[in-house]
């Protein structure tokens, strides 16, 4: 049975929303039924011609022809192979470590099938072991304990509240009438660490980061500061907001699950939501984020909602791996420095290479670097300095 | 944007196009770009697959540019170009099961958790609103906030039930826009906390 009128006033019903789920359901039937194309037809012309156009400065113009151009450069690169693929890591990493202590004559053995290989091998004399756990603890009487080295147990008891090392993290607890005093929490490069704060909140801490946190929280709001890069998983409680102020950026949550990577030498701060909601807040700007989302606040201020992030790249450092997707040279080795401890100095320019897959953090430097220069880059270990060769 | 090109060099501008002069396909995208990204909302309801969408018909145009010199009028070009993107779009919408219909909007947070969020929300969208004309505001105020029907506000401001439809719309994918540019908040985060007001 032909009924036009019907569905015309279902597609109006669809355009203005009103549609009723039986009514989405007739409708997709007669979009099925060739009878109505016409009308679909005439329905979309309709509003083709009729819809109001907005005027819009000339810099969103520009941001979409650049977004269109990304894609298009995007689709046909998949066609060349200016990316290397790094996928299998695993086994190219395997692979190289081998081919490593093949070259220094020593012996190879793996821990077991699924871990990483192990290298007993003499040192390199250039070589640079990966970072490890460890961070500074600056109390609030400015007292500073190294953590490297302390073994599990009760740590300081600052105004009612104890401060332990239990399974290689730091917890704090508050006892009652606790007042409020602050503590930083310091990871110089090579060097990670995770806490657990007086509300549960817990907090890994990425290299060359720090954090600043009362040791008990105010009745009405927790509020830490952040440099570089942490992942949170912030305890549920309505009454008071988390506040994690970088820069002059503030993101509030009520109990979510996300990482902020705000290095100095990066070019945006991007936070990423892996769970719950956050609202992040600068000046009069404000964004709302959705799991799987990834605000970039450019320097500039601009800040970018990015839909589709990789979690496993952002996540990669709290999960023992480098992951890089599409990774210029630059920001590769931006990374290494930091879990390495080096400088990098390239010698003659900036090779344009482009980096994809994961490589384990448990690595030797010179490892990682073999596994690099399969993309015909060459580097030379000298000290503390990671030169990059022409 | 670019109105210094009048249609008599338009057909000019599709040649050099098709003979692969990517400048020349730049300006036609900077021409065109909102015509489509409108049109494909009112449907799409949702500014990044929008977006998304009219990207892609862009893209196709490009891939298919040597089929440009044979076409009359590019708007009617365009609009084929959109039209199937846009229908399995609408499929799509029309296949995903809104289990929040006739809920209202209050109740929609009921989360102690999500108060917070349900007012910075209210907030964005009453300012969009006040900048609508009237009676394009009255009419998304009584759909939106008092959930009322088209045929209800027909009655009640006196116009044709079509009329207020087309306001509503005008005044949705208004808010689409504002939303999106002012905020940054896509229309799915509202969704997803509850705020089904736009789809």
């Amino acid at each position: 049975m032909y009924q036009k009128g019907v569905f015309k006033e279902l597609m109006e019903q669809f355009i203005s929303g009103e549609i009723t789920s039986e009514g989405k359901t007739m409708l997709l039937e007669m979009l099925d039924n060739p009878q109505y194309s016409e009308e679909l037809d005439a329905i979309l012309r309709e509003n083709f011609d009729s819809v109001e156009i907005p005027t819009v400065s000339p810099e969103v113009t520009k941001k979409f022809v650049k977004e269109l151009r990304e894609k298009m450069d995007a689709s046909s690169k998949t066609k060349e192979s200016s990316v290397i693929s790094l996928f299998n890591w695993r086994k190219i990493a395997v692979a190289a470590s081998v081919l490593l202590a093949i070259g220094i004559g020593s012996l190879v053995f793996f821990q077991n099938r699924d871990q990483s290989p192990v290298v007993v091998a003499p040192r390199l004399a250039d070589d640079r072991d990966p970072g490890k756990t460890g961070a500074i603890l600056t109390l609030s009487d400015g007292s500073k304990i190294v953590l490297d080295s302390v073994g599990n147990g009760l740590l300081a008891n600052q105004n009612n509240t104890a401060v332990s090392k239990k399974n290689g993290g730091l917890v704090y607890k508050a006892g009652s009438g606790a007042q409020v005093v602050y503590n930083t929490m310091t990871t110089p490069r090579a060097r990670q660490y995770n806490l657990e704060l007086s509300d549960g909140t817990k907090v890994w801490l990425n290299a060359s980061s720090s954090i600043t946190f009362p040791t008990s929280f105010a009745a009405n709001e927790r509020k830490v500061t952040l440099t570089g890069e942490a992942y949170f998983e912030v305890t549920k409680d309505k009454k008071r907001p988390f506040r994690v102020s970088v820069n002059d950026m503030q993101v509030n949550v009520l109990g979510t699950h996300f990482n902020i990577n705000a290095y100095d030498d990066e070019a945006t701060v991007n936070t990423t939501l892996l769970e719950g909601s956050v609202l992040l807040a600068e000046k009069d700007k404000k964004v709302l984020l959705k799991p799987g989302q990834q605000a970039q606040k450019q320097k500039a201020g601009a800040i970018v909602v990015n839909d589709n992030v990789n979690i496993e790249e952002v996540m990669g450092w709290k999960n023992g791996v480098f992951y890089f997707e599409n990774a210029s040279l630059q920001k590769v080795l931006r990374q290494l420095s930091r879990w390495y401890d080096v400088d990098v100095v390239y010698e003659k320019g900036i090779p344009s290479r482009m980096f994809e897959g994961e490589i384990q953090r448990n690595l030797q430097l010179s490892q990682v670097l073999k596994i690099l220069e399969k993309n015909k880059v060459h580097f030379k270990i000298d000290g503390k300095i990671l030169r990059v060769m022409p | 944007m670019n109105s210094n090109l009048i249609s008599s060099n338009e057909s000019a501008l599709l040649l050099r196009i098709a003979s692969g002069d990517e400048l020349s396909y730049t300006l036609l995208v900077e021409k065109y770009w909102q015509k489509v990204l409108q049109h494909a909302l009112s449907f799409v309801k949702y500014y990044p697959v929008a977006e998304e969408l009219t990207q892609d018909v862009f893209i196709q145009i490009w891939e298919k540019r040597n089929k440009l010199s044979e076409v009359n009028s590019f708007e009617n070009y365009l609009f084929i170009s959109s039209r199937n993107l846009i229908i399995s779009h609408i499929r799509k919408k029309l296949i995903e099961t809104d289990s929040l219909k006739g809920e209202k909007l209050q109740e929609l947070f009921f989360k102690p958790d999500e108060q917070y969020e349900f007012q910075e929300l209210v907030g964005i969208i009453n300012e969009g609103a006040a900048l609508l004309q009237e009676p394009r505001r009255s009419v998304f105020l009584l759909s939106r906030m008092e959930g009322r029907d088209a045929d209800y506000i027909s009655k009640e401001l006196g116009i044709a039930t079509r009329t207020v439809r087309w306001h509503l719309l005008q005044a949705l994918n208004f808010l689409r826009n504002y939303l999106h540019k002012h905020y940054n908040i896509n229309l799915l985060t509202l969704i997803s906390l509850g705020l089904k007001f736009f789809s």
